[in-house]
């Protein structure tokens, strides 16, 4: 069995700790459980008929005034970060979480904006179309709340970390 | 154009010439070449072998490719041709492999089962559950915090920059905590340290060694590509973090080159379980004290346990031995067993019996108490000819009139056609027709008896009929045997009850049983009157008018009222007594008479009348004292009179010691008859008197003397009651 380390990062209350446990549990909770520090949780896949263990570091949520422990990006094959799509300055802190990650690490950056199953804040979409998307590997869609694109977004995520 | 043929053909003939020469130094073919390498080759390849095969199994891995199904088949053929030669190369090391797995499985067990009983079922243990419980942790848990000075409980090896799990051990596998998430989270703490606690420039990074709770202590050691942490509870000596730092050193300088590529696959770090086991290390508390300590209440209830299930199974297996006996045993003529086995708390046995064969229980009583045996028994009737003898026995003793004699098995004797019938037929039942016409013809056929029997059943009827008696109940009369058996009550002053059945005549043939009773019948009076009056001789009765006359003492008067007042049947017992006068002696006139006679008595009893020596004449100085005795013996005959008394006087004469015996005895008697005759004369009745010579009474005597006795034979009065 292959075992890959993934790091979640992204603002306060995008919905991080609500994806991994809907993609670890399958379940939902709207209770927010706030993340201390990291959180990490694991889970199982099976990519290319191969075992792979993803070990999720859920990364407290990052704003403008606290940046994140560098230390939690090491040995991680890919870094997942999670904006809120509806609110577009979760966007830009990603943009600034994804800089500083890349001047740490070069891995894969993967770019989600959760909260599918809500609408998008008016100016999403100006945001998110100034070109800023060649920075990520792949941008998905998820709803930690449905469920939505999130397996498929872990397994592309995992498919990564395996090629790296 | 022809010095360019003449340079071509020179070339060629070079050529020729090369080849001619290489034919000759290396022959046909390099013939000669191959030759000399054929006949080294085989030094050449096994100078190389090794590694050759080692280059290509490094470059593309082929080899073993190449020669796995070559071992393969090889082991095969092996194995199929020289299987007991296999089976000896490799019994030694299948037989110690299966000794140590069993012997450490069983040790295993043990030492388990010996810490359940030492700290399950002891106070100890059930106070530890208590407090495991309050604490919040599990109860294996808490004992080994309370047995172990320090217990290694896991060890993981982890990845120092993914974090990741690279391989871990584990002692109690049932308390396996998830080492993918500690060693991550491990790692993040570690890395939160660092960061949070982070030094100044240039120098070394901060790291965690060591994490306390009050449970456990992490015991964290850095490598620079790994981590070696142990979770230990309790307090670990300084010793296991030199042992955890020798252990991590190893790993790096091993799988040095793993580490550093390590890209997510834990499987290459597979091999490091030897050496991570290690590191499990434990000390047990030394607490002798309480090793002592044993578990009473465990070894209690097991002790009970253990003396109930044996009480059980030693009662079961008692009860299955008797089973088995009684199976076993032989069972006597008459005796069939159908089933013997244990139910319950007893042994059930089925048997038919014989109702003539010998008991069930003398039977089994040889192998069991009856006690313990539930009998269940079923009549049968056995053809076994061994019980014969009790069958006839059993018909001999219903047929008294007839003699049996046990050994033959031979009846002689006649019967009457009743009985004669009955026992014909009883014997049929027991023997087979030839045996019964034997015994049949010995018993005889009494037709005499047939007679009789109707005769003594008449004679019956005829007691039955007989008229009543006063004071005579006829219970029954009854043919028994060879006469008539009647059983009557009968009041005592009623005809006796052979003179009852006298009329009927054959009383010979007639037993009567009488038992007494009282009857109240006025026709009894006269008989019992009769024999009360009886008893005073004073009194006269006359049965006809029932009238009783004559005079009596005032002390029996009262006595013969008191008697007749007794009577049953009811009468006037003053009309009875009217007749009857009262004496007017008093008791005391009877007593004075007798004492005066007691006086009388005793002086005749001290009277002597002296005699001259050897004469048998009474001397005349005597005469006197005759005359004085007879006034005494005419008293004594007066008062005995009135005290119905009657005596004899007894004159004993005496002689001195001269002289023969007989004519001693002579000489005294006729000195008694003297005095006789001298008492005779003097008035007094010779019916009274008796005389004896005692001859020589008395050797110191020298005077010879008479003597007198009285004598009282037993008085009238007397002499009437024991009539």
């Amino acid at each position: 069995m292959i075992q890959k380390k993934i790091c979640m990062l992204g603002a306060s209350a995008v919905g991080k700790t609500s994806l991994v446990k809907q993609f670890v549990e399958g379940i939902f909770s709207d209770k927010y459980l706030t993340s201390i520090g990291v959180k990490i949780d694991k889970k199982k896949l099976e990519v290319d008929e191969t075992t792979v263990q993803l070990m999720l570091w859920d990364i407290e949520g990052v704003d403008r005034y606290a940046g994140f422990n560098p230390k939690y990006l090491r040995g991680a094959a890919a870094a997942i970060i999670v904006v809120d799509q509806t609110r577009t300055q979760s966007f830009l802190e990603g943009i600034e979480i994804c800089r500083l990650v890349k001047l740490e690490k070069e891995i894969p950056i993967f770019l989600v904006a959760n909260k599918s199953d809500l609408p998008k804040s008016e100016s999403w979409d100006s945001a998110a179309d100034c070109g800023v998307t060649s920075l990520f590997e792949l941008s998905f869609s998820t709803s930690a709340k449905t469920g939505e694109g999130v397996e498929d977004m872990f397994l592309n995520v995992a498919k990564a970390a395996l090629n790296k | 154009m022809s010095s360019n043929r003449d340079s071509q053909a020179s070339q060629f003939d070079e050529n020729q010439q090369m080849e001619q020469l290489r034919s000759l130094v290396l022959g046909e073919d390099c013939q000669i070449v191959r030759d000399v390498v054929e006949e080294s080759a085989r030094d050449l390849v096994t100078n190389v072998l090794t590694e050759a095969l080692h280059d290509r199994q490094k470059n593309d891995g082929s080899v073993t490719a190449v020669i796995a199904p070559l071992v393969e088949q090889s082991v095969e053929s092996s194995v199929v041709a020289r299987k007991d030669q296999f089976v000896s190369y490799l019994y030694p090391l299948v037989g110690s492999l299966v000794r140590k797995s069993v012997s450490s499985f069983l040790a295993e067990i043990i030492e388990q089962t010996n810490e359940l009983l030492e700290s399950s079922l002891t106070y100890k243990g059930l106070k530890w559950r208590f407090e495991a419980r309050r604490a919040g942790i599990s109860y294996s848990q808490y004992v080994v915090q309370k047995t172990f000075v320090f217990r290694v409980e896991q060890v993981l090896l982890i990845h120092k920059e993914t974090g990741m799990l690279l391989k871990t051990v584990i002692r109690d596998k049932t308390q396996a905590t998830d080492g993918d998430m500690v060693s991550a989270m491990l790692t993040a703490i570690n890395d939160f340290v660092a960061d949070s606690f982070s030094p100044q420039e240039n120098e070394l990074e901060q790291s965690l060694d060591e994490i306390k709770t009050d449970d456990f202590i992490l015991l964290i050691k850095q490598g620079p590509k790994a981590m070696l942490v142990a979770a230990i509870t309790g307090n670990p000596p300084a010793g296991i973090a030199d042992k955890l730092q020798l252990t991590l050193e190893s790993i790096h300088q091993i799988y040095n080159d793993e580490l550093n590529d390590y890209d997510g696959d834990s499987s290459e770090f597979e091999n490091t379980e030897q050496q991570l086991n290690e590191c499990l290390l434990a000390q047990q508390k030394e607490n002798k004290a309480e090793k002592k300590k044993l578990p009473w209440l465990a070894i209690g209830l097991l002790l009970l346990g253990f003396v109930g299930l044996v009480t059980y199974f030693s009662k079961g297996w008692e009860r299955e031995g008797i089973a088995n006996d009684i199976r076993t045993l032989n069972a006597p003529p008459g005796i069939v067993l159908l089933s013997s086995k244990t139910c319950g708390d007893k042994v059930c046995v089925e048997v038919l019996r014989d109702p003539v064969a010998q008991d069930v229980s003398t039977w089994i009583s040889s192998v069991s108490d009856m006690d313990d045996i539930l009998l269940t028994e079923r009549s049968y009737r056995s053809l076994d000819e061994r019980l014969q003898p009790q069958r006839l026995k059993k018909v001999a003793n219903t047929f008294a009139e007839l003699q049996f004699d046990p050994e033959s098995g031979v009846f002689l004797g006649s019967l009457s056609r009743e009985r004669y019938d009955q026992f014909q037929s009883m014997i049929s039942v027991i023997l087979e027709s030839k045996s019964v016409q034997v015994i049949m013809d010995a018993v005889k056929l009494d037709e005499h008896n047939v007679s009789n029997t109707i005769a003594l059943n008449k004679l019956a009827n005829k007691v039955r009929l007989l008229p009543d008696v006063p004071g005579i109940v006829l219970l029954s009369a009854d043919v028994c045997a060879e006469s008539v058996c009647v059983e009557v009550l009968r009041d005592p002053d009623a005809q006796k009850a052979s003179t009852w059945i006298r009329d009927i005549g054959s009383e010979k043939r007639i037993k009567i049983r009488e038992r007494h009773f009282q009857a109240v019948d006025e026709r009894l009076l006269p008989s019992r009157l009769a024999r009360i009056v009886k008893m005073y001789p004073e009194l006269v009765f006359d049965s006809d008018s029932l009238h009783i006359t004559g005079s009596i003492s005032v002390a029996r008067f009262q006595e013969l009222r008191t008697q007749l007042l007794g009577i049953p049947e009811s009468i006037s017992v003053d009309f009875l007594l009217n007749d009857v006068s009262v004496e007017s002696q008093s008791l005391s006139e009877r007593m004075s008479d007798e004492l005066q006679l007691e006086q009388y008595i005793y002086d005749i009893k001290a009277t002597k009348i002296r005699f001259d020596v050897n004469e048998n004449q009474l001397p005349d100085i005597e005469i006197e004292n005759i005359k004085r005795l007879g006034i005494k013996l005419d008293e004594i005959q007066r008062l005995a009179k009135n005290v119905k008394q009657t005596l004899f006087v007894i004159i004993m004469g005496t002689s001195t010691s001269g002289g023969t015996e007989a004519y001693n005895n002579k000489l005294s008697l006729d000195r008694a008859n003297a005095v006789m005759k001298a008492l005779i004369d003097a008035g007094i009745p010779s019916s009274i008197l008796r005389t004896t010579g005692l001859g020589v009474f008395d050797r110191n005597i020298d005077t010879p003397k008479v003597i007198f006795d009285v004598v009282r034979p037993l008085s009238e009065e007397n002499r009437e009651v024991q009539d």
